[in-house]
């Protein structure tokens, strides 16, 4: 479903992303773990290509998204990405930031649309939000709403970016069930976390990246419990 | 009172001062912010060459009196194109251009103030770069720039006391002409202070009004 070919990125000099390979299966849950600064983030940005990448290839369903050219936005329609700082509409109402992308990408008429975003809110429980404007909302909230903006385009694949860094810890709890019951449901999803428990829980793969190198992969529990690399050790060492 | 009789007397020229003086106020308006929303997309653009001229138009602009610009379009079009301007035409697109230099650097200043990740969150789905700039980066740009934009639609006003210089009828030409026909020097300027006043007055009010219908989503 994603193939990445030895993907290099370069901010500058600075080389961020060392000739990354790596395949990802439908319905598979991966999880990107490592220190900052070790290109876990830049690495899922480039999947949306919202990164360029300085050199490889990544491809989507087959389709090489460097050469897509004005289908990127195509492409984009069956990728959701959460960012670590929700980016949620302030001028637009829950309800709006929602039912905007089917609307406007042509994939639902307004009422669809709607039906489709009452019924995310429903599972998110947070129905009673519809008509508020997110500057009114928890951080928790605007998270999961985010979530919903996402799935409303019904993507094949969904991409969190530190999803629930920038939330208190009391908040963390209720994004994480979110996340858990899409990876429950069948979703391909790529996890940017520092979520230890929720790697180890959730995630059918685990990989561990460094300076922009993947150092090790493997299914959680044998990454979690039995790490090889000295870096992967030194590093859960530190965090678990 | 006696100023009151003053303009009472005269208060056909001044009618003719103040129609002209909201006809290019209102046209200057409308025309020069849609071309500095144009200028503005040109100087934002990839392409070099557009950037370029863009921030070259704004700077020479920006960087010369209005009086200058105004004198220069109405005598310039005879010099160089052999063209006898109406001087309310001269003074319209003179007043225009300037404007558009300066909205186009507000407008730009108020889309880059919108935060990267409205830009990233609209593209990741899959919305393109027209519709992001148009639902999301826009509308909220515009709620940053309002007060800065009310500001120059209060100074394009006055500025336009400057097309008098070239025989345009406004609201400053006909205080001059009250002045010499009434003997008057001080009087007839309080008058012209006051409409002056009365216009820019309303107009920050009104701005103001929708600066608080968009402070909805706050």
């Amino acid at each position: 479903m994603i193939k990445i070919v030895n993907l290099d990125k370069y901010y500058g000099e600075k080389q961020v992303l060392k000739n990354i390979n790596l395949e990802i299966k439908e319905g598979e849950v991966v999880a990107l773990i490592g220190p900052s600064g070790s290109g876990k983030s830049t690495l899922i940005r480039c999947i949306d290509y919202l990164e360029e990448p300085t050199s490889g290839e990544i491809y989507i369903n087959g389709k090489n998204i460097a050469d897509s050219g004005k289908d990127i936005d195509k492409i984009r329609q069956n990728i959701g990405m959460v960012f670590q700082h929700f980016n949620l509409f302030p001028h637009k109402t829950v309800l709006e930031n929602i039912t905007l992308a089917p609307v406007l990408t042509g994939r639902m008429s307004k009422e669809e649309a709607e039906d489709k975003a009452i019924e995310l809110l429903k599972t998110m429980d947070l129905l009673d939000k519809k008509d508020s404007y997110p500057a009114s909302l928890s951080g928790g909230q605007k998270q999961r709403i985010a979530i919903a903006r996402s799935l409303a385009m019904e993507p094949k694949i969904m991409l969190f970016d530190e999803a629930t860094s920038a939330l208190d810890p009391e908040m963390v709890g209720e994004v994480l069930k979110v996340m858990k019951d899409l990876a429950e449901s069948g979703m391909t999803m790529v996890v940017v976390t520092h979520e230890m428990a929720f790697a180890k829980e959730v995630a059918d793969r685990v990989i561990f990246m460094a300076e922009g190198e993947i150092v090790e992969e493997n299914t959680a529990v044998d990454l979690f419990e039995n790490p090889q690399n000295p870096r992967t050790i030194e590093f859960l060492s530190k965090v678990l | 009172m006696e100023i009151l009789d003053l303009f009472v007397e005269y208060k056909q020229y001044y009618l003719i001062g103040i129609k002209t003086t909201i006809m290019l106020s209102f046209f200057s308006l409308i025309i020069g912010t849609t071309l500095g929303g144009i200028l503005c997309l040109l100087r934002l653009s990839k392409f070099r060459l557009l950037k370029a001229v863009a921030t070259v138009y704004i700077e020479v602009f920006r960087g010369t009196p209005m009086m200058v610009q105004i004198a220069l379009v109405y005598f310039g079009s005879y010099v160089l194109l052999g063209v006898d301007m109406n001087s309310f035409l001269a003074a319209l697109i003179a007043v225009s251009l300037n404007s558009a230099a300066y909205v186009a650097e507000i407008i730009r200043s108020g889309i880059q103030s919108v935060d990267k990740g409205q830009w990233e969150a609209s593209r990741s789905l899959g919305l393109s770069n027209g519709q992001t700039m148009r639902h999301i980066i826009l509308p909220q740009a515009v709620k940053n720039i309002l007060p800065a934009l009310g500001n120059e639609f209060v100074t394009l006003i006055k500025e336009t006391a400057v097309a008098s210089t070239i025989g345009v009828l406004d609201l400053m030409h006909a205080s001059k002409i009250v002045q010499s026909s009434s003997y008057k020097a001080f009087d007839p300027l309080v008058i012209v202070a006051a409409i002056y006043f009365s216009l820019t007055f309303t107009l920050s009010k009104l701005v103001g009004v929708l600066e608080r219908r968009l402070s909805y989503s706050d």
